[in-house]
């Protein structure tokens, strides 16, 4: 067995920076000696900094395994308008999108900006 | 960048101050809700002598007081009570709407700062009147020696300065309050947008008379809470502020509605709202009076995002 990661997100033309309401779209890809229960793909934020951490999963879609130990499914999954990425002096909150793999509880996660123009907002600079 | 876990970061939870705040609460309650029952039990046992009035007053206030803090502990512990914030399945990104508040007879929307100094008020008088009766008492058992005098000079010195703020905050209430007013059918429910101009009616509710002047400025903040031992703290930063209006000539419009324009910057974000992490955005109106207590009303406004992203539309 190697240490490789066994769980991976490939998004749609690479990208890892989206606006606010859109779609964000990928491949799930997984590979294991036997095959998982159940492989899930979850869109998430969650906050860092002074404060205790928040978070909040926007979306999850389930990954039709087929009894299959490794595969490769699309997803798609929804961005609300809001909450925005941006980095404060307190504050710091990133969106991640998450492949969990269950029962074990196995995970790799992707972080992503979202805001306006694609990036994540800066409250220092404003 | 990718990361590698035993364990989903998304099926984590926040931590939280619930146990220790409820077990301090407990354990302080069960104290001071003693302390009362004693001096009731005190006063049940001994004769009718001149003292014994200062038990009757003592015994009911802080058995009762200390009886709230151990049903607030024990809420607390099992998780009915979440200090400072709300419980993490209720936490939500998107702010309050507008239509949640009051509206105006013209169907306007008006937000009003915060009752903070009434309900500073609420909790500070009782407790004022029970510090110092405990210190009026504990004086007058201890005598006239070296220790009395200490214990006069330490806890009546805190009963004092309790006075003084109770004093304070009833000045401040005199203070006149500020009020704005927002077209809610022009806004729809987020009110204020990042990179909008949004036309609001603002005016002062009291008299003006004592204000040499009025500072009316927009701040954008972020708020994040967290816990420190038994103590629920947080942190405030302001990351935006913007003079909007002020100088003296402002105080002639303070009594009428007056219309003022709010520019949420483009590179803000809109209000966020968790159980520990705040981004808030506020009217403040501000106002040095010379030996008064200073006017500082925040009124907090509800930002969404805006319009959506052109590249979006164009989907």
């Amino acid at each position: 067995m190697t240490d490789a990661p066994r769980l991976a997100i490939r998004f749609d033309d690479d990208r890892t920076s989206y606006s606010p309401g859109e779609t964000v779209r990928g491949r799930a890809l997984w590979l294991y000696d036997k095959a998982p229960e159940r492989i899930e793909v979850r869109l998430f934020w969650y906050t860092q900094g002074k404060g205790d951490r928040d978070l909040g999963i926007a979306d999850t879609v389930e990954i039709d395994c087929a009894g299959a130990a490794a595969g490769d499914q699309p997803f798609a999954l929804q961005l609300p308008d809001r909450p925005w990425s941006f980095q404060g002096k307190l504050i710091t909150l990133t969106w991640s999108v998450e492949i969990v793999s269950l029962p074990k509880d196995e995970a790799e996660d992707f972080d992503i900006e979202v805001g306006p123009d694609a990036a994540r907002v800066d409250l220092l600079r404003l | 960048m990718a990361r590698t876990h035993g364990k989903p970061i998304s099926s984590g939870n926040s931590k939280g101050g619930r146990g220790c705040l409820g077990l301090f609460m407990l354990v302080w309650g069960t104290g001071f809700g003693g302390g009362g029952l004693m001096a009731l039990i005190g006063g049940f046992e001994s004769s009718s002598s001149g003292d014994d009035w200062a038990r009757w007053i003592i015994g009911p206030l802080f058995t009762l007081i200390g009886g709230g803090a151990v049903v607030f502990g024990l809420l607390t512990l099992l998780g009915k009570v979440q200090p400072g914030g709300i419980k993490k399945s209720q936490a939500t990104a998107a702010p309050r709407p507008l239509a949640a508040d009051a509206g105006s007879p013209t169907g306007d929307v008006v937000l009003r700062a915060g009752k903070q100094k009434s309900c500073a008020l609420l909790f500070l008088i009782p407790f004022t009147v029970g510090w110092n009766t405990m210190v009026v008492f504990m004086a007058d058992e201890l005598g006239g020696d070296a220790m009395g005098w200490l214990f006069v000079l330490v806890f009546g010195g805190a009963g004092l300065a309790m006075v003084l703020l109770v004093f304070y905050l009833l000045l401040a209430l005199t203070n006149p309050t500020a009020e704005i007013e927002v077209d809610a059918d022009g806004v729809g429910t987020d009110g204020f947008a990042v990179g909008r101009t949004t036309t609001i009616v603002w005016r002062m509710r009291g008299s003006t008379n004592r204000l040499p002047a009025l500072t009316i400025a927009l701040e954008g903040a972020e708020e994040a809470s967290y816990t420190r031992g038994t103590d629920r703290v947080t942190d405030r930063e302001t990351f935006y502020r913007a003079v909007l209006a002020e100088g003296p000539e402002l105080l002639a419009d303070a009594a009428r509605d007056t219309e003022l324009e709010v520019t949420i910057p483009a590179g803000g974000v809109p209000s966020f709202e968790a159980g520990s992490n705040k981004i808030v955005w506020r009217l403040c109106f501000e106002a040095d009076i010379p030996w008064w207590p200073d006017v500082k009303d925040q009124i907090v406004i509800p930002v969404g995002p805006g319009a959506p992203h052109p590249r979006e539309e164009l989907r």
